[in-house]
């Protein structure tokens, strides 16, 4: 009696066990299950990495640096700022100027790591370039050309707001740093008690705040995002590659 | 066309002179007025109002800034000054009036601001500049101020060899007001 008793649970208990891990294969071999399946199926984990070229239009940041340098030009003079207009009147009436200034935007490539499927770590590294020439006030001739490239090292945390195979959204936001090379306004002197001291104010903190980009494709990707910061203003744009 | 629509969309400053315009040319004008005829005239009437003697041979007024007055008969002094900013002379006329307010006269207005190699401005007025007593009423108060009225001519040479000015500014002082016009266009009337 104990023994049939036994048995009739054990027989129970293994139908139910079968029924209850044979469901999802029951569902995927139905239409209805693959759908659904393809639908949801989340990206594969296993490809963690991903390189990337990026342009950004805007360097609005470094544009200002280059032209105004910090917006200031006068020399300092123990804590204060001297500009003695009144002895370079003909000095500043009749300096150099520049014609229009360009750039080609800031060019970069990046690199993601994915330590979740909701959290990647990258590293940006960019240039932008600027140039102008320089006009003889005295005649409007060119007399020269001015030149500078801002270099910068982006570390920044990506937030995936959504994952999927062909499709990704996401926010991001980094510090780093920036340094604006041949950026001749960005220096200064200071004279104080102990002599002229000439400041370099050309290596600087950066930082980049993006709160929606998309990535679209699997292995090869394009993406696009919109953003502000020193890095640039506006869009950035670009292709990929994970592996 | 593509090609220059291409380089115009990479522009992130449109550059140009923003030093050498009109106003700025105005500007640096009257400042030559201020540094030489103004501080002069203003020098030695406060002297007259603080009472101090005005009729010696030969007195500094202002040693910071270099005046000289060298009194050449009675009520009539040359001036001539330096400094950093400027050289300048003068014949300066006193019209004495019994109440304080006295009037005064620039003749002969001569004034250079030499940059050596990033050249020169010269100023000068063919006629008699004259300080008079301007009084103003306002809400809660009456203000009296010495303004001047006549004609300033300053001129531009960024290159010392030329034999002509570059640039010019002429400003007509009517009672502090000034019209003023340049080589680079502009004009208007400043109010002080």
């Amino acid at each position: 009696m104990r023994m049939r008793s036994f048995v009739k649970f054990f027989l129970v208990l293994a139908a139910l066990t079968a029924g209850t891990f044979s469901l999802p294969a029951q569902i995927r071999l139905t239409d209805w299950g693959r759908q659904r399946e393809r639908r949801f199926n989340r990206q594969p984990v296993k490809e963690k990495w991903d390189v990337r070229i990026n342009v950004a239009a805007s360097p609005i940041h470094a544009a200002n640096m280059f032209v105004d340098g910090l917006g200031w030009s006068y020399e300092i003079v123990g804590d204060y700022m001297v500009d003695d207009f009144r002895t370079d009147m003909m000095s500043r009436l009749y300096s150099d100027y520049y014609g229009p200034t360009r750039t080609l935007g800031a060019i970069g490539i990046g690199v993601d790591y994915a330590v979740s499927n909701w959290f990647s770590a990258s590293l940006d590294f960019a240039a932008a370039s600027f140039w102008r020439s320089r006009y003889s006030a005295v005649n409007d001739s060119q007399v020269g050309s001015d030149s500078g490239t801002a270099f910068y090292l982006l570390p920044r945390a990506k937030f995936m707001y959504m994952n999927r195979r062909k499709v990704r959204l996401y926010g991001s936001f980094g510090i780093g740093a920036v340094l604006y090379g041949g950026f001749d306004t960005l220096n200064y002197r200071v004279m104080d008690s102990d002599g002229v001291h000439f400041v370099n104010n050309s290596f600087r903190a950066c930082a980049q705040f993006s709160p929606i980009g998309v990535e679209f494709g699997r292995k090869f990707f394009g993406f696009a995002e919109i953003g502000a910061g020193t890095l640039y203003v506006g869009m950035q744009a670009g292709i990929g590659y994970k592996f | 066309m593509a090609a220059t629509a291409a380089l115009d969309s990479c522009i992130v400053d449109d550059g140009g002179n923003r030093n050498l315009n009109a106003y700025q040319i105005m500007h640096q004008s009257r400042l030559l007025v201020e540094q030489s005829v103004s501080v002069s005239v203003s020098a030695i009437n406060q002297m007259i109002q603080e009472g101090r003697d005005i009729n010696a041979e030969g007195f500094m007024a202002k040693a910071g800034e270099g005046i000289l007055f060298s009194r050449t008969d009675q009520d009539r002094w040359s001036v001539a000054g330096q400094n950093d900013i400027v050289t300048f002379s003068l014949m300066l006329v006193r019209e004495p009036s019994g109440d304080g307010y006295d009037e005064w006269t620039c003749r002969n207005v001569r004034c250079l601001h030499d940059e050596d190699e990033k050249g020169y401005m010269m100023m000068y007025a063919e006629e008699d500049i004259h300080f008079e007593w301007i009084t103003r009423a306002y809400s809660f108060s009456v203000q009296s101020s010495l303004e001047q009225t006549g004609t300033y001519r300053v001129e531009f040479f960024p290159d010392r060899e030329a034999s002509t000015c570059l640039d010019w500014c002429t400003l007509a002082y009517s009672e502090g007001d000034i019209q003023w016009t340049t080589s680079r266009g502009g004009g208007g009337v400043y109010y002080e």
